[in-house]
């Protein structure tokens, strides 16, 4: 039997950029929370031993040879899932932030709400979400923006844990933001006629390294994400990867 | 073209032109030839709209100037120094302004490149609306109005030029990475093909 055919209708997406230490715990769970389903590391040029562990850890690897930034990985991930014929992609990032336990629940929704794109957010389900003051107040007047660009309530534009399914995988596959892709997708996929729901998922704090959104970069994060959103608004839709058009094609 | 207004032009030829008469004749013919190849690549569709939409503006401004009258030349000499300045440092950034955000619309630009762009027309502008800003500026280095405007825009545009030397340096690297590891690649998949025909002919 071909080795890279796809086994199962999913595929589990994990972006992993020097993840060495948190990948080996990570890829244990998903095995025990999301059994049966394939398993894509892209490793997005990693410096240490990311590609080892998680070929050991029983593994698809992406190894890309130069980094590309978050949204460049995804990008190759769901490349990858739609040349491969996979329906469905839950992307659950290397550092361990995303819970694997609640990767069933995502892919619940998705069929219940029948939704193209299902986010776990961290503000739905009332617990106190531990971060900086200032981290929360952005993310909050981000998810006020969005909401009024996206006409439907989002109250985490930043979550990364994602499943996405059906003919958005392939508008993803063809056009995602480079750097902090998140809200940037968000607002581009409702301007082309998709939908999202969110489902309640709490995070955990990354078992190691550190959030590439810090100092300066936070202050680019501002600049980029409300830049992207404006011009976005001012930009055509594309009709050939529309959903009312991509969805009629088999 | 009706033949009054026509006639009203060859009066203000004869009355109102009484200086530079050759030049302002060949700034009128200029603009009337942009005028004709801007309208005929627009017609053809040959080119962007906001493209000609900068040429088109550069022959009004042309037209404007040969064919505006001695009066209006004078008033705008007599108009005080400090007002012109800051009507073309204002313009200037504007159209700056329009560029980037036109190519950032039409994905020729990523934000990150806009970033300094944007930065530039926006220091411009506030040159203009506010000269007040440079005044500390123009107290250290004890620069007329202008050249303090101008000094701030060049260290801008050396700001965007080391911008992009760093981020083509950083192509550099990618891209020979890219090209070593599609050399290994194909290295690879050779050797895997000759084991395969040697145990496929053994």
């Amino acid at each position: 039997m071909n080795a890279a055919a796809p086994r199962s209708e999913s595929l589990i997406l994990v972006p992993a950029f020097d993840e060495e230490k948190s990948l080996g715990p990570l890829l244990r769970e998903l095995r025990e929370h999301a059994p049966g389903l394939d398993v894509l590391v892209v490793n997005d040029g990693s410096a240490d031993g990311t590609a080892a562990v998680a070929l050991a850890g029983g593994a698809r690897v992406l190894n890309l040879p130069c980094n590309l930034g978050v949204g460049g990985a995804v990008q190759a991930g769901f490349r990858y899932a739609h040349a491969r014929g996979y329906r469905t992609v839950v992307r659950c990032d290397g550092d361990g932030q995303h819970p694997p336990a609640q990767i069933p629940r995502l892919l619940d929704a998705l069929k219940r709400q029948g939704t193209d794109l299902v986010i776990g957010s961290r503000f739905l389900d009332g617990k106190p979400y531990t971060s900086t003051r200032l981290r929360h107040c952005g993310i909050r007047v981000l998810a006020r923006f969005l909401s009024i660009i996206c006409r439907k309530r989002v109250t985490d534009p930043t979550s990364g844990f994602q499943a996405v399914t059906g003919p958005l995988l392939r508008f993803f596959s063809q056009s995602y933001p480079c750097d902090y892709p998140e809200p940037e997708a968000l607002a581009l996929m409702r301007r082309q006629g998709y939908d999202f729901a969110e489902v309640p998922a709490g995070f955990r704090e990354r078992t190691a390294g550190a959030s590439t959104i810090q100092g300066w970069g936070t202050l680019y994060y501002v600049f980029k994400v409300f830049l992207a959103l404006c011009v976005d608004r001012a930009r055509r839709v594309d009709a050939r990867y529309a959903r009312s058009s991509l969805a009629e094609a088999p | 073209m009706t033949p009054q207004p026509l006639g009203e032009m060859t009066v203000r030829l004869v009355t109102g032109w009484d200086e530079a008469v050759g030049l302002r004749l060949l700034i009128g013919l200029l603009s009337l030839v942009i005028f004709a190849l801007t309208g005929r690549v627009l017609w053809r569709r040959e080119c962007s709209r906001i493209v000609a939409g900068l040429w088109l503006f550069v022959a009004l401004l042309f037209g404007i100037f040969a064919l505006c009258p001695q009066k209006v030349v004078d008033t705008v000499i007599q108009t005080e120094y400090m007002v012109r300045i800051r009507l073309v440092a204002g313009g200037l950034s504007i159209v700056v302004l329009l560029i980037t955000f036109e190519a950032l619309r039409r994905t020729h630009l990523q934000e990150r490149y806009a970033l300094l762009w944007l930065a530039t027309a926006l220091a411009i502008l506030t040159a203009a609306v506010f000269p007040g800003v440079v005044a500390l500026f123009r107290a250290v280095t004890g620069m007329t109005y202008a050249s303090a405007v101008l000094a701030v825009t060049f260290t801008f545009l050396v700001l965007v030029a080391f911008h992009f030397s760093i981020s083509i340096s950083g192509m550099q690297s990618r891209q020979s990475k890219i090209a070593q590891q599609l050399a290994i690649l194909e290295t690879r998949l050779r050797e895997l093909e000759q084991q395969k025909d040697a145990s496929d002919g053994g």
